[in-house]
């Protein structure tokens, strides 16, 4: 089946007759988010440059993504507010950008088309949001659920709608997040599946073969190219987000 | 789907949440100052 790519294996188990031990259980998903983690580590020292001025061009490259990150986070959020977040949302981006290009490695297992993962991730980041929010602004918060210039009428309307749009979006995050990944990951193992059937029925459509081939090639691109763009988009909404509970509207 | 077998659902919020901790605190104590080190000394050299 193409979604056993996603199925969880159990590698090292614990079991202790006190205490329920499965959540530190070494699985696929707790193998590959060290490796994630270890990777990220590595990419920042092989970076690291010794301390010289001048860039190298592993150091280049970290350093066009940190710009990248503190560009969006100062247009964003801004101020001091977004100094101090920036590690977070840098290391949320690294974070879900090196998870879905390791995934993009055949064979391997994708930890963002985990749903629970990223929406629990998500819903971690709207609950800090909304806390944020009525911490620093108390009841004046309630006012992001009503636009600036509404008319009498139409307030009950539009306080439902946002306030019904402000609670998907703890799911919304996440689940974009994941879908994105998982159907990425079905589509590249499907059209896979059905290719090496195509070419493995005579020597003629194995010549034939090499059309849907480059197609998938192209596909392939493609998902390298939404690894990227879903870690940016996930951090940008974020920022948003902050900004939201910071700033109001 | 092989995601929604509830056995799973804590390790890998655990792991997640783990890992994701570890990277912004290595991050925020350690290699971004690194970096912004090296930006504030740029601009120094450029500027003066």
């Amino acid at each position: 089946s193409p979604l056993e790519q996603f199925t969880t294996r159990v590698y090292f188990g614990l079991s202790s007759g006190l205490i329920n031990l499965d959540t530190i259980t070494l699985t696929s998903f707790s193998i590959y988010s060290i490796a994630v983690v270890a990777l990220i580590l590595g990419f920042s020292i092989l970076n690291d440059n010794n301390t010289n001025i001048l860039p190298t061009r592993w150091s280049l490259a970290f350093e066009s993504l940190y710009f990248t990150v503190e560009k969006m986070v100062s247009e964003q959020i801004g101020g001091l507010e977004g100094r101090l977040l920036f590690p977070f949302m840098f290391s949320l981006f690294m974070y879900i950008l090196i998870a879905n290009v390791v995934s993009l490695v055949p064979y391997s297992y994708a930890i963002n088309a985990q749903l629970i993962w990223t929406i629990g991730l998500s819903v971690a980041i709207w609950i800090g949001c909304t806390l944020t929010g009525l911490a620093n602004h108390g009841a004046k918060f309630f006012g992001l659920f009503l636009p600036s210039g509404t008319n009498l009428p139409l307030v009950p309307v539009l306080v439902i709608i946002e306030l019904l749009s402000y609670i998907a979006r703890a799911l919304s995050l996440g689940l974009r997040l994941g879908s994105n990944i998982l159907a990425g990951h079905l589509l590249l193992v499907i059209l896979a599946g059905l290719i090496l059937n195509f070419i493995s029925i005579s020597i003629f459509t194995f010549a034939l073969g090499i059309l849907p081939l480059s197609i998938l090639l192209g596909i392939v691109a493609l998902e390298s190219a939404i690894a990227f763009i879903q870690a940016i988009v996930f951090t940008i909404l974020t920022c948003s987000y902050i900004k939201d509970a910071i700033h109001l509207h | 789907m092989p995601q929604l077998v509830p056995f799973y659902f804590t390790n890998q919020i655990f792991y997640g949440f783990a890992s994701l901790s570890v990277i912004v605190y290595l991050f925020s104590i350690y290699i971004l100052p690194h970096y912004l080190e090296i930006y504030v000394t740029r601009i120094f050299i450029t500027k003066t």
